[in-house]
């Protein structure tokens, strides 16, 4: 509970000051928030399960986001920003619907 | 990481060793796998880890709470700080596509207004000039002379007996315009050219006053395409065009349908498919064209 209470605290501080972000990480950030939210409802989902670790969601919280970032950037850098971006999106939309799915599953019948 | 023997099934398939049956068509699993990993195995591995360690330390764990909960700000700080961000681009693309259309619509409307008062201006000029020309012998000849010069000018309206030429895209052009769908440029459009073929040719059987789409053509009026859109003396006008001419009664429809012009015309309508018409009309009523700007004056002898 308390990881996420903390999370949540820092989406709100972000949302409320919003600081400057430099200009060359501008084109990274729609990606890398489509990747948070990944990582948010698998954390939702282990804690329903029963499964959650604190060290398990930040690290894979964190990677989520590197690596999304990572592939469109090079992806920018092959020419191929665009596509690979869809297919970024792509997958972690179908992660993010399997996890949703199975939160609700949990919601509905417990 | 402990070696575990392939499991089996009962009747002797193989199943994978987190104990998911191996599929047929397993090199096309990509969907199935990333439905599957949707779930973090992480998440298990580390709750397997978790129950094979018997008891902790008291303090490492509150350590590793406040860290936990440390880092999870700061990330999540990065995410609202990105959120934030991103909605602030978006609201501003808004905000100048409105801010945009806001100063076209302003600026049409002062556009409007201007050419209002410019015709009220003109009437009134008109109207200052004709009482005081009607004062002496001197200025009503000078009044006769600039009426007449006006009508040859086009500048006033017009009414009299003439043709109605109406000449428009081929059938699926014209679908295909009204769906709002971009046209091509080809031989089913009506293009600038057709249009001066037409004109000119009216002028030649004796036409006195043409217009457009009530657009009045004066001797400075230019039939120009820009695009797909026709300009009419800087005027865009749409299909279907109707070009109204006063001229000869009973002698300008033949003349004109006989002509050169209206021949070619009407062999090209034929052949690409356009809708071309002409008929004769007895009362036509043409509006004034855009009157010309003085430059010159003296004064009356």
């Amino acid at each position: 509970m308390i990881p996420f209470i903390a999370l949540l605290g820092g989406i709100g501080l972000g949302l409320l000051f919003d600081p400057s972000v430099p200009e060359a990480l501008r084109p990274y950030l729609p990606i890398a928030v489509v990747a948070a939210l990944d990582a948010v409802f698998g954390g939702v989902r282990a804690q329903l399960d029963g499964i959650f670790d604190d060290k398990v969601f930040v690290v894979s919280f964190v990677s989520n986001v590197l690596v999304a970032a990572l592939v469109v950037f090079m992806g920018d850098q092959l020419g191929v920003g665009g596509q690979l971006s869809t297919g970024v999106v792509v997958v972690l939309g179908i992660r993010i619907f399997s996890n949703a799915a199975a939160i609700r599953r949990h919601v509905f019948k417990a | 990481m402990t070696d575990r023997v392939a499991p089996l099934r009962v009747d002797g398939s193989p199943l994978r060793v987190d104990g998911s049956p191996v599929r047929v068509d397993g090199s096309m699993s990509l969907l199935v796998d990333i439905m599957r990993d949707a779930q973090d195995p992480a998440y298990a591995a580390a709750r397997q880890q978790a129950r094979s360690v018997s008891g902790q330390d008291g303090l490492a764990t509150r350590r590793r709470t406040v860290a936990g909960v440390a880092v999870l700000a700061l990330l999540g700080l990065a995410t609202g700080t990105a959120a934030a961000e991103l909605r602030a681009g978006a609201d501003d693309a808004e905000a100048t596509r409105a801010e945009l259309a806001r100063e076209v619509r302003e600026r049409t409307a002062v556009s409007e207004d201007l050419a209002a008062q410019v015709s009220e201006l003109r009437e009134a000029v008109e109207e200052v000039r004709s009482r005081r020309l009607v004062r002496d012998a001197a200025g009503r000849r000078q009044a006769a002379t600039l009426a007449r010069v006006q009508l040859a000018a086009a500048e006033t309206a017009v009414i009299g007996p003439g043709v109605v030429v109406q000449i428009d895209d081929r059938p699926a052009e014209a679908d295909r315009r009204a769906s709002g769908r971009a046209g091509q440029l080809n031989a089913g459009r009506v293009q600038d050219r057709d249009l001066q073929v037409l004109v000119n040719g009216l002028w030649a059987a004796g036409a006195e006053a043409i217009s457009v789409n009530d657009v009045r053509l004066t001797a400075r009026t230019a039939i120009r395409s820009a695009g797909e859109a026709v300009l009419i003396d800087f005027k865009p006008v749409s299909p279907p065009y109707l070009i109204r001419a006063i001229g000869p009664p009973g002698q300008l429809e033949p003349d004109f349908v006989d002509s050169q012009a209206g021949r070619r015309i009407a062999t090209q309508a034929k052949v690409n498919g356009l809708a071309f018409s002409v008929r004769a009309q007895q009362r036509l009523r043409l509006p004034a064209g855009g009157g010309a700007d003085l430059v010159f004056a003296q004064p009356v002898s």
